[in-house]
């Protein structure tokens, strides 16, 4: 049976940082069930922090959403995408593949409205393939701009 | 994105688990388990792993103590001299407010 790793219940980032040498002391110290207690606490005020500053990031996602369903004009869930996808490759570069991918899959989901709201006419389709350029576009900028590590480190972190 | 370690530092309420990490590295490098036992048997207070981690990941993101490098899956840690700075002006500070508990008690 594979051994349990308190760790696992850790946040990814933290869990690079700190995972190995605290299932070590764990496993040095053993666990009763006050420390269990302990362990659970710490890991849940850690994923929920971390699930608030994803906050931001969700709030984005349904702005861009929000304009696919009821902009008229491609130009403006584009125009949101670069500037979202810009904004949020400065501010976590380590993940701006993952986000601009998961910020580009705004577009299809929201399309799915366009076939349940009656009035709205749209080619979802068309924005979904055009709107990859603009999401692409604005993280590689906000890579290019993002202070500390040039873009070519920046690869090794993904 | 890294935080910049922080000029002034607040080690905020007496017993904090923070201010025991710190008191115990101010007598050399130690892993988590050890910092957990010196904890215990020298000051007194019982911490767990979570709340040990917790201290130790703050105190790394404000400088004060910093991750040496190791062989095996044990990182010791050491105090740096932010991190004594504060700790004795923690210590100055809370002196004459534990004197004074004291000749009350007394």
């Amino acid at each position: 049976m594979k051994k349990l790793r308190w760790s696992a219940l850790y946040p990814l980032a933290w869990r690079k940082e700190f995972g190995d040498e605290f299932d070590a002391m764990v496993e040095m110290s053993g666990v009763t069930w006050r420390e269990a207690v302990d362990i659970i606490r710490h890991a849940l005020r850690l994923r929920c922090s971390s699930a608030v500053r994803g906050l931001p990031f969700l709030g984005a996602w349904l702005i861009v959403a929000w304009l696919n369903v009821f902009a008229r004009e491609v130009q403006w869930p584009a125009g949101a995408l670069v500037l979202t996808a810009f904004i949020w490759s400065i501010w976590h570069r380590e993940r701006w593949l993952r986000n601009t991918l998961v910020l580009f899959c705004s577009i299809p989901i929201s399309s799915l409205y366009y076939y349940q709201i009656p009035g709205i006419h749209h080619e979802p389709l068309y924005k979904t393939a055009v709107a990859l350029i603009p999401a692409f576009f604005g993280a590689g900028m906000g890579l290019l701009m993002a202070p500390g590590k040039p873009p070519s480190e920046m690869r090794k972190l993904q | 994105m890294k935080e910049e370690p922080q000029r002034h530092f607040e080690l905020s309420r007496f017993g904090e688990p923070a201010t025991l990490v710190l008191l115990a590295l101010a007598s050399g490098p130690m892993h988590g388990y050890t910092m957990m036992v010196s904890i215990e048997k020298d000051l007194g207070f019982k911490l767990g792993p979570g709340t040990l981690y917790g201290a130790i990941a703050k105190l790394l993101k404000l400088g004060l103590i910093r991750a040496l490098e190791s062989d095996n899956r044990t990182k010791p840690y050491e105090i740096t001299s932010e991190g004594r700075e504060a700790l004795a002006e923690f210590i100055r500070q809370w002196e004459p407010a534990i004197r004074f508990g004291q000749a009350r008690l007394a």
